[in-house]
């Protein structure tokens, strides 16, 4: 089954069409890439699955379920986490605290009984704390557990990020070029921890990449945008060939 | 039963402490215990499962990665069954894993993580020994399909069918060892030529432990940490062949990056290291302080010159004077405390350096913020350690006197040879290496020494490396060299000189110190290289070279120096997989370089 449809979306800003009529089949456990020029509405697309944006047309399905009118806490609740293009964490808190904000909505202890910190507020903290530390351990950053975010490389801040979204316990993760000013190591390792992230954790990814290299050695689909519409879709080596796909990063011919 | 083996000690130990923790791992930012009781099963159904695979008395088991409770599981199962253990350093690449399987003649591989079990898939090929690797953490692999692949945990679960059918043999296979059996082999790390596996005995490890038992004072409650590369000779003895025999308990970092903090959760009895590390930390120490803000700065220039002191008084084995132990106090409450927390080394008793030689300076700072370091000799055909300076033989430059059960003596040209039932076994392989190393029972070290009036080893150079120049003077270069990177900003120093006309050297700069200086002076810079060929870094190491000469005569001073535009790396083959410089190796990629200086 299809985990994740999109089923002809268009997305108007006042005149300019950001998204027009893009079709797209996410099936489960793949790893989905996005790809096109920059303006080809791949971030404009990751918001509309999100809830950030509302699509004027067309619909999204989760699990066979229309996720279009639910608030972007309800998506991320029924297990859709992501990542965004320039690092949004909370630069003032440590590793650890960043990453149980990602399991925030799971906690179900009030404010009262997390005062005294007793009973189910306890229980609760060690079990996320326990799943925190597993994807501590998962995307190997125990050295900066507990350092400030903000006083971070970049590379690692990335990875927190990655962190956060997977301490959600997402069924989908969207990564909003995950790789993006990193150098040839750090990338490599984040294609690395992607494959993992598919294959140990079980959970289906989407990513918008500009890497090609790494796009065409990990993606098992790729989806190509252009101008908001979709120009092309396949496997890694069919996109490769695609004269529509050459054109549009190449530049026309006429 | 007298134990005579380290399985059969460690028996000993499963009866004595059965609920006592015997190894602590960090997982999960937890510390996580295995009691001796445990440990047995581990060990038990993990050798019962290496029989499940085919595994027969005088195989060996080939093991690949980081420290942690599995590697000492494997090493015990694999002696425990007759069969011999084999360390390979979890950097080395491709080509010397494959050399060193191949070249012990490894049925079984047991591998930490993906890194390393693609390592051994790569040249698979070409082992045709090879029947199983069995891989610890299965991250990564379970896609994997080639059937050479199984899981540690999988092993000692067919292990544990196989025991409930044969409860005595494991036991009886343990009873059955003899003292001369080979345990393990160990690889040297070869400074020169390929690395040669020296094979150590049982009785030679257990000979070894029980000599230096007498010196250092180990006692079943302490707790060590495991530091160094677990296939070196050295952490060998303070992680498996010391606890077996005293029953302390060894833990295991999380993960290599975090070893210094993990250090300082757990404050080890006993600290050793190799001068690479000793020079880091004090390089680390010196680089924060310079950060520090004033009153802390003043505060470490007020109290060392007291430590150095009293440091001065008990290095002579004279009393310290009552108001210089009062001052000492106060210095240890205002500086040295907080100092030795921060290394992580606050319960510390035992500080022991060993492999190279530490240079004296270090020496004396590690001594006057309360770290008595102790130097000792020791090499992987000793099966460890063969000389420690007690308490009152510390000195600066010597390495003590020899363990019991250890003899020595100097060669006409200084050489010194040893004796003693720690003496290894051979050279795996090749009796060739194993006849030059070895005539009538005295291993022939290749170091040169000198011995004092009090008895003290003094070490000069390894014997190839002493330079002789074209003056026909002999100078040992590791005293310059340790001198040299003494200073922040040099990391490697590589003195030149033998049958030509004066000394010159290559110097490796530290990246951290010198972009951290570089910072602080406006000087811009993208990599290393960049900083390294900068005309004001050049001034900078010239002025710590000149500062060096002064501490020698004429010829033994630095003419000519060069900043190497690379850093020396283990993968490159110019470093041992312990940062010891290959020297043949550098002269020879650098040889263009070493001949301008002589232009």
């Amino acid at each position: 089954m299809d985990q994740l449809e999109i089923k002809n979306l268009t997305l108007e800003f006042g005149g300019i069409v950001a998204l027009q009529q893009v079709n797209m089949k996410v099936r489960k456990e793949e790893i989905h890439a996005v790809i096109g020029p920059n303006g080809a509405g791949k971030t404009s697309l990751f918001n509309c699955i999100s809830g950030v944006y509302k699509p004027s047309e067309g619909d999204i399905l989760f699990e066979g379920n229309s996720i279009l009118n639910e608030k972007p806490h309800q998506i991320a609740s029924s297990g859709i986490a992501r990542t965004f293009q320039n690092i949004e964490l909370f630069r003032h808190m440590n590793v650890i605290d960043n990453l149980l904000l990602g399991r925030h909505h799971r906690f179900r202890s009030g404010p009262l009984t997390g005062i005294f910190f007793y009973g189910r507020a306890l229980r609760e903290e060690i079990r996320h704390r326990q799943k925190v530390e597993e994807v501590i351990d998962f995307l190997e950053i125990e050295k900066v557990r507990k350092k400030i975010v903000g006083a971070l490389p970049y590379g690692i801040q990335k990875r927190v990020e990655l962190g956060r979204a997977l301490a959600m316990d997402p069924k989908v993760l969207l990564l909003d070029e995950p790789t993006s000013g990193m150098n040839v190591e750090e990338t490599e390792d984040i294609a690395r921890f992607v494959l993992d992230i598919k294959e140990e954790l079980e959970v289906t990814v989407i990513m918008v990449e500009h890497d090609m290299g790494m796009v065409m050695d990990i993606a098992d689909w790729i989806t190509v945008l252009n101008f908001g519409s979709k120009i092309a879709e396949g496997t890694p080596v069919e996109i490769q060939a695609d004269l529509k796909v050459i054109e549009a990063y190449l530049g026309g011919g006429d | 039963m007298e134990e005579d083996t380290l399985p059969q000690l460690f028996l000993r130990n499963v009866n004595q402490y059965r609920d006592r923790v015997a190894l602590r791992e960090k997982d999960l930012g937890i510390w996580k215990r295995v009691t001796w009781g445990n440990y047995y099963k581990h060990v038990r159904d993990f050798a019962m499962g290496l029989k499940t695979l085919g595994f027969e008395p005088g195989d060996k088991v080939a093991i690949l990665g980081d420290n942690c409770c599995e590697w000492i599981y494997a090493d015990l199962a694999a002696q425990s069954l007759l069969g011999i253990a084999v360390g390979i350093y979890p950097t080395d690449v491709a080509g010397q894993v494959k050399y060193i399987l191949k070249n012990s003649d490894s049925k079984f591989v047991v591998a930490r993580d993906q890194e390393q079990v693609d390592k051994v898939l790569q040249v698979k090929d070409e082992l045709p020994f090879l029947k199983k690797v069995i891989v610890i953490d299965m991250k990564g692999l379970r896609r994997y399909k080639d059937p050479l692949i199984i899981s540690f945990e999988e092993t000692e679960k067919t292990g544990r069918t196989l025991h409930e059918q044969m409860p005595n043999f494991f036991e009886e296979s343990i009873r059955s060892m003899r003292a001369e059996d080979v345990a393990i082999i160990v690889y040297t790390s070869g400074t020169t030529g390929d690395p040669k596996g020296a094979m150590i005995s049982h009785k030679g490890m257990i000979s070894m432990v029980r000599g230096l038992s007498q010196i250092l004072d180990f006692r079943s409650s302490d707790s060590v940490v495991s530091v160094l590369p677990l296939c070196h000779i050295a952490e060998r003895m303070f992680s498996l062949i010391f606890p077996m025999y005293v029953g302390y308990t060894v833990n295991f970092a999380e993960s290599v990056s975090t070893l210094q903090e993990d250090m300082k959760e757990i404050s080890p009895a006993a600290f050793l290291n190799v001068p690479r590390i000793w020079e880091k930390m004090h390089s680390n120490i010196m680089i924060r302080m310079q950060d520090a803000v004033f009153f802390k700065r003043w505060v470490f220039k007020a109290m060392v010159p007291i430590g150095e002191r009293v440091s001065q008084y008990r290095l002579e084995n004279k009393p310290v004077p009552l108001h210089w132990r009062f001052l000492n106090w106060v210095a240890y409450l205002f500086l040295f405390r907080a100092l030795k927390n921060q290394l992580g080394l606050l319960q510390t008793r035992i500080f022991v350096s060993g492999a190279a030689p530490l240079s004296p300076d270090l020496i004396k700072f590690y001594h006057s913020v309360g770290v008595p370091v102790r130097e000792c000799y020791g090499m992987t055909e000793m099966s460890g350690i063969s000389f420690m300076p007690k308490d009152h033989e510390i000195r600066v430059g010597g390495v003590g006197k020899p363990i019991p059960g250890v003899e020595f003596k100097l060669g006409k040209d200084g050489e010194i040879f040893q004796k003693g039932d720690s003496v290894f076994v051979g050279y795996y392989g090749n009796p060739e290496a194993t006849k030059q190393a070895i005539v009538d029972g005295w291993l022939h070290t290749g170091d040169v020494g000198q011995v004092d009036e009090e008895g003290i080893l003094y070490l000069t150079d390894r014997k190839k490396d002493i330079i002789i120049t074209a003056g026909g003077k002999n100078i040992a270069p590791s005293e310059i060299e340790n001198k040299l990177k003494f200073s922040p900003f040099i990391k490697e120093a590589i003195v030149i000189g033998d049958r030509r006309k004066y000394l010159s050297c290559l110097i490796q700069i530290d990246l951290e110190n010198v972009s951290n200086w570089a910072q602080n002076n406006k000087i811009a810079y993208t990599t290393y290289k960049s900083l390294a060929t900068h005309p004001d870094v050049n001034k900078l190491i010239g002025k710590e070279v000149e500062e060096v000469n002064k501490h020698f005569s004429r010829v033994e001073t630095i003419k000519k120096f060069k900043i190497l535009e690379k850093e020396l790396d283990p993968d490159d083959e110019e470093l041992t997989a312990t940062m010891k410089v290959k020297r043949a190796v550098i002269e020879k990629k650098f040889k263009d370089i070493i001949e301008a200086m002589y232009r």
